[in-house]
């Protein structure tokens, strides 16, 4: 074999459409890592932005209170004193529920430029903050960036047709194969010279150029780890590629031939099996109409300010602790209807909102059983995993923010209802998401989904090389 | 002569089983991408109608409510489907579909419907503009890569040419055979976008939509021409089929699915958007800056003067609807240009993309048939920006009866305040921003043509 | 050296036999041309002998050895020149010589490839132009050199002198001849029935997969090959 190597290099220092499709691969990468970078620097700078936003303003509150405390001003509106529930919520407190990136998100901009990111998390109803979107060309969200995955997903497995469908027959075409086969070699061992050469040195130079990348174009080293388990999927979807390149070229006669039927394979899995699966699902599990959604919430809203008092009764029956004690006047009224209006508007949304959700679960739930049909569609869900710009990873998050969302109520209700003095500036509840620990099986699983039909491929095409 | 090449041609397609499953295949596809984009247009437009019939019930049931209380209570305009979305849903799905028009502030659209679907949607929607766009090109490339290169290596080109055949008669001839060949697959296409049009279009606007869809199905089919011209010229020129196949195949991946994408990602680094969060905090910022006031604080004083009083108590008008009507005004012109500086961002990215026709020509055709659909960023923006105008004209009104309301008890007549309707912009005005699109597609048509021409003039057998 | 005994091989697509019940034997040291028209099994002879076809009924063997059994081994003994000699293009005759003598096993010094060049009548100015611009004579002229350099116990020749000029022609015969000296088994599918004549040992006349008739050298010279041949195919 090391011969076999050594002579196939000459064939390959001449073979001007393999470095070009190697040139033009990493090229590509390249390009993809540094938008996928410029991203999530944008993205990081908006946490920076909304973090630093959120202390200046609780740091605002602690000294302003301190001052007004040395000297109470005159005519201060409790909707403007930091001592006060009410003021401080209003116009102090600017707490932002953050989804974190990961230290791959780079690899995948996924979903992440599509859903929102933060959210600023009030005792108001969800709807009043949950639709907080980044500004984005819309024209960009529906072409897909041009990021790392992409280059693995779409341009790799195209790098590989260009190297790999002649091989086998061009050498039949020009004549050369009949010689070739004169000679005491094992054909097979020869042709599988042929692909290992170019295989490595393509996927090699993909890995180096990845590694290179990241850190040249200024991603964290710390993340490497998940970047190289990154590289070890798209290597072997490369590797499933190659696999189907010898196996197409072991039962094809013409180059033609093959290049035309590797292409149609990749149409197949690229573009037509995930927007037919798309398709397929959304008729299948559509989603509710937000038109609807909104018409009834509206409804739902207006009924439940119709009936604030009466709300209000039976708010205070459920939470006898938020009643009026001993404190005169309806100074607070205000606030208990709204409190009494908001639950009743949650209560009427939840059901809405769960619907969507539901039916988005049941299309995640199909795709990841579906996945597994399509190489293409196991290294995207694995790459957006990795890179926790998925959609699930992105559900747990918003299943994090009603959670705030709900300690947030529970802390602003009593204190906005009985007490006007407000100190507690280290208690507001913060968002509590943890990521799951990562899934080394699932990413075993996704090896195995790519390595086994590429292995299978191999093994159906056996010794069928000849004149 | 050239009738015989093009019957040869024709018979050698239409008879070639490759050829035949592929047009099947993409016919089927576009055809069941069609329909169900049809069955969605009617059910968003009917969607959208009931929610919008709510609204107005809600509106009008407002009773004996302060004017600004009710501008407070607001309303929302949903933006119905374009018919033409079911040749090409363009950027719909990621576009807002209503906006709460309320006092004191333009909002931004809210329910994306992208929002409620998984990552499978950015691998691209299934549609008859992807099968036209990106699936129809390669077919032109399927045809006709060999037509001259197969039929070098057949040896039979010599033949053809010993024959005297002119090698222009040639081109002529397999052109149109691949042309016929190729309408098989155009007519159901183009068949969908016509029938969408007249029977999907609101009453008053089928004259429009169904220019649109004519226009539609011409662009594509320039576009196409210029795939099969390039492919002819690439087959004459290359010295075996197999180099004229994969020239082509590296010219329809890079120019097809890898420029648009990094073009966008380039009109992004050359024209930043600023960050949400800070767009936000300065328009915030701007509302808040009590800077220009003192104009208010003028016009209060010429008033006060004009009806010999000394507060405005006692003034014959009530004086908030004055100062909420300032206001309004004032915020307005802050609105104005915080949303046209992101727009003409927006714009200006889309130029960097538009640009890139010089490459490919499918940036333009993608331009051009979004535009036509109704479903490009530009004609979002009109709904936005008619929306914007009710919302300015409503407030206008309530401030005005405010104003007027001083010792009346008469309750506001709500509907004063007309429901909302999107009137869509007409083809002309939709195109006028893409000239240059349709100046690069047709120039790619004229420069394949021409190449094509040459290259056939040196055919070498 | 050169075997088949009982060979017999049909095609799927055909209805007569290629090959049927053919049995040769060439010696070290023998030239057997084996005449006949196009379809009569020649080519389908060395096909077998190189494992390219595998017979259906009978054998084939070098030195010895079943080719269908021993197909790296016997490849080894064994060297071919095809019809039409199909070399790599952007390869010099030396880097194509080269590529194909150390896949064969063989590795020589620069010099060593060049003299085998020269042997085989490759003119020095040619060695390191690159093959793409090479005549089909000089592109033969590689193929003998990759032969030579082969170091094969038995040769295989599939209409070797076609399309070539008279000149060539010639010299390929005499450097037959030193082959033949050498101790080496050629075996010569031809139509050229004068150049059959003047070199070999032995001829065979094929017709529908069958040996008509054997000639040795002796019946050779007194006998009108080309009256025979016509008979032959008359019958």
């Amino acid at each position: 074999m090391p011969t076999l190597l050594r002579l196939e290099w000459r064939h390959v220092r001449r073979d001007l459409a393999f470095w070009l499709a190697t040139l033009l691969l990493v090229a590509a990468l390249i390009y993809g890592l540094a938008n996928g970078l410029a991203w999530t620097r944008f993205q990081a700078s908006t946490i920076r932005q909304a973090e630093t936003l959120a202390a200046e303003r609780l740091a605002a509150a602690r000294t302003d209170a301190a001052k007004f405390d040395q000297a109470p001003p005159a005519n201060l509106s409790p909707n403007l004193d930091p001592r006060d529930t009410r003021g401080f919520e209003f116009n102090y407190l600017r707490r932002f529920a953050v989804l974190p990136q990961a230290p791959a998100a780079a690899l995948a901009v996924g979903q992440s430029d599509l859903l929102p990111s933060l959210h600023r998390v009030t005792y108001r109803p969800r709807d009043s903050f949950l639709h907080n979107y980044e500004i984005e060309n819309p024209l960009r969200l529906m072409l897909g960036r041009f990021d790392a995955t992409f280059v693995a997903l779409y341009l790799l497995p195209l790098a590989v047709i260009v190297i790999a469908h002649g091989l086998l027959a061009r050498e039949r075409a020009g004549g050369t194969l009949a010689l070739l086969q004169a000679q005491p070699l094992s054909l097979t061992r020869w042709l599988a010279a042929r692909f290992f050469l170019r295989g490595g040195i393509l996927l090699g130079v993909f890995a180096v150029a990845t590694w290179a990348g990241w850190l040249g174009l200024g991603g964290a080293p710390s993340a490497l780890g998940a970047v190289t388990v990154w590289l070890a999927l798209v290597l072997a979807y490369g590797a499933f590629w190659f696999a189907l390149a010898w196996f197409v070229a072991s039962h094809s006669t013409s180059a033609s031939g093959s290049a035309l039927s590797l292409a149609a394979t990749w149409l197949f899995f690229v573009i037509l099996f995930p927007a037919g699966l798309n398709l397929a699902l959304t008729q299948l599990y559509p989603p509710p109409s937000r038109a609807a959604f909104q018409d009834e919430l509206r409804e739902g809203t207006d009924d439940a300010s119709r009936r604030g008092s009466q709300l209000l009764a039976q708010y205070l029956e459920d939470h006898p602790e938020l009643a009026p004690a001993g404190k005169p006047g309806n100074e607070n009224d205000f606030f208990r209807v709204r409190f009494a209006v908001n639950a009743e508007v949650e209560r009427l949304a939840a059901p809405l909102r769960a619907a969507f959700t539901a039916q988005l679960g049941r299309q995640q739930t199909a795709i990841e059983h579906l996945r597994w049909l399509s190489p293409t569609l196991v290294l995207h869900h694995e790459s957006l995993v990795l890179a926790g710009t998925d959609r699930a990873r992105h559900q747990r998050w918003l299943a994090a923010i009603g959670d705030l969302h709900t300690r947030t109520v529970d802390f602003f209700a009593p204190r906005l209802l009985r007490s006007a003095n407000f100190r507690d500036y280290d208690q507001v509840p913060a968002l509590d998401f943890r990521e799951p620990p990562p899934q080394r099986i699932a990413f075993l699983a996704a090896l195995a989904a790519l390595l086994i039909p590429a292995s299978a491929l191999l093994l159906l095409s056996g010794r069928r090389v000849g004149l | 002569m050239i009738a015989t090449i093009v019957r040869h041609t024709f018979a050698e397609l239409v008879r070639d089983g490759r050829f035949r499953l592929t047009a099947a295949l993409l016919v089927v596809l576009a055809l069941v991408a069609g329909l169900a984009g049809w069955q969605q247009v009617r059910a968003l437009h009917a969607e959208a109608a009931a929610a919008g019939t709510g609204e107005r019930g809600r509106w009008l049931g407002q009773g004996g409510k302060n004017p600004h209380a009710a501008a407070h209570y607001g309303t929302y305009a949903f933006k119905a489907p374009r018919p033409l979305a079911v040749v090409d849903p363009g950027v719909q799905a990621y576009l807002g579909s209503a906006v709460f028009l309320e006092a004191h502030r333009q909002n931004e659209p809210l329910h994306r419907p992208a929002q409620d679907g998984t990552a499978l949607q950015r691998f691209g929607d299934l549609s008859p503009a992807l099968v036209g766009q990106a699936l129809l090109p390669l077919l032109v490339i399927l045809l006709g890569y060999a037509a001259f290169a197969g039929e070098r290596e057949r040896g039979t080109l010599r033949q053809l040419l010993a024959l005297g055949v002119q090698p222009l008669h040639l081109l002529v001839g397999k052109a149109l055979g691949c042309i016929a060949a190729l309408t098989l697959v155009l007519v159901p296409l183009a068949a969908l976008g016509v029938a969408a049009a007249a029977l999907l279009a609101p009453p008053g606007q089928q004259g429009d939509e169904l220019l649109r869809a004519l226009a539609w199905v011409a662009v594509h089919t320039i576009y196409l021409g210029a795939f099969l011209f390039l492919t002819l010229a690439v087959s004459a020129l290359a010295r075996s089929a197999r180099t004229a196949l994969v020239v082509l195949l590296g010219f329809w991946l890079i120019g097809v699915v890898a420029l648009p994408r990094a073009l966008s990602d380039l009109g992004r680094s050359l024209h930043p958007t600023p960050s949400s969060l800070a767009f936000r905090n300065e328009l915030d910022a701007a509302l808040g800056d009590p800077h220009g006031r003192e104009t208010l604080e003028a016009q209060r004083v010429a008033i006060l003067k004009q009806y010999g009083v000394s507060r405005t108590q006692d003034l014959p008008i009530n004086w908030s609807g004055i100062a909420l009507q300032f206001g309004e005004e004032r915020a307005n012109q802050i609105f104005d240009r915080f949303f046209q500086g992101l727009w003409a961002t927006l714009a200006a990215q889309d130029s960097i993309f538009q640009l890139g026709a010089i490459v490919s020509p499918a940036p333009a055709i993608q331009l051009l048939s979004q535009a036509l659909a109704g479903n490009d960023t530009a004609q979002h923006l009109n709904f936005l920006t008619q929306a914007e105008q009710h919302r300015r004209e409503m407030q206008r009104t309530l401030n005005g009866a405010l104003r007027d309301s001083k010792g009346s008890n008469a309750a506001f007549d709500w509907n004063r305040i007309p429901p909302f309707g999107f009137s869509p912009p007409p083809i002309t005005s939709a195109l006028a921003p893409l000239l240059p699109s349709l100046a690069f597609l047709i120039a790619w048509f004229a420069a394949t043509a021409v190449a094509a021409t040459v290259a056939v003039r040196r055919l070498r057998a | 050296m050169l075997t088949t005994e009982a060979l017999t091989k049909r095609f799927p697509s055909a209805a007569a036999l290629a090959v049927d019940n053919l049995t040769l034997n060439v010696a070290p040291g023998e030239l057997f041309a084996l005449l006949g028209p196009n379809g009569a099994g020649k080519t389908t002879t060395i096909n077998c002998l190189l494992g390219f076809v595998t017979p259906d009924a009978g054998r084939a063997l070098i030195d010895g050895l079943d080719v269908t059994r021993e197909p790296l081994e016997t490849k080894r003994r064994v060297a071919y020149i095809p019809e039409q000699v199909n070399l790599y293009g952007y390869f010099s005759g030396v880097e194509n010589l080269a590529y194909f003598s150390e896949l064969a096993g063989h590795r020589y010094p620069d010099a060593g490839l060049r003299k085998f060049l020269a042997v085989a009548g490759l003119e020095p100015a040619a060695h390191d132009r690159r093959v793409a611009g090479y005549s089909k004579g000089m592109r033969q002229k590689v193929g003998i050199a990759i032969a030579l350099a082969k170091q094969a116990k038995a040769l295989l020749l599939d209409e070797p002198t076609s399309g070539l000029d008279p000149s060539a022609s010639h010299e390929f015969s005499q450097l037959l001849h030193q082959l033949r000296e050498q101790g080496l088994a050629i075996l010569m599918a031809t139509h050229d029935l004068f150049r059959a004549k003047q070199d070999a040992t032995r001829v065979g006349i094929m017709r529908h997969g069958r040996l008509a008739h054997i000639l040795t050298a002796d019946e050779l010279g007194h006998t009108d090959l080309e009256k025979l041949y016509l008979e032959t195919m008359g019958n």
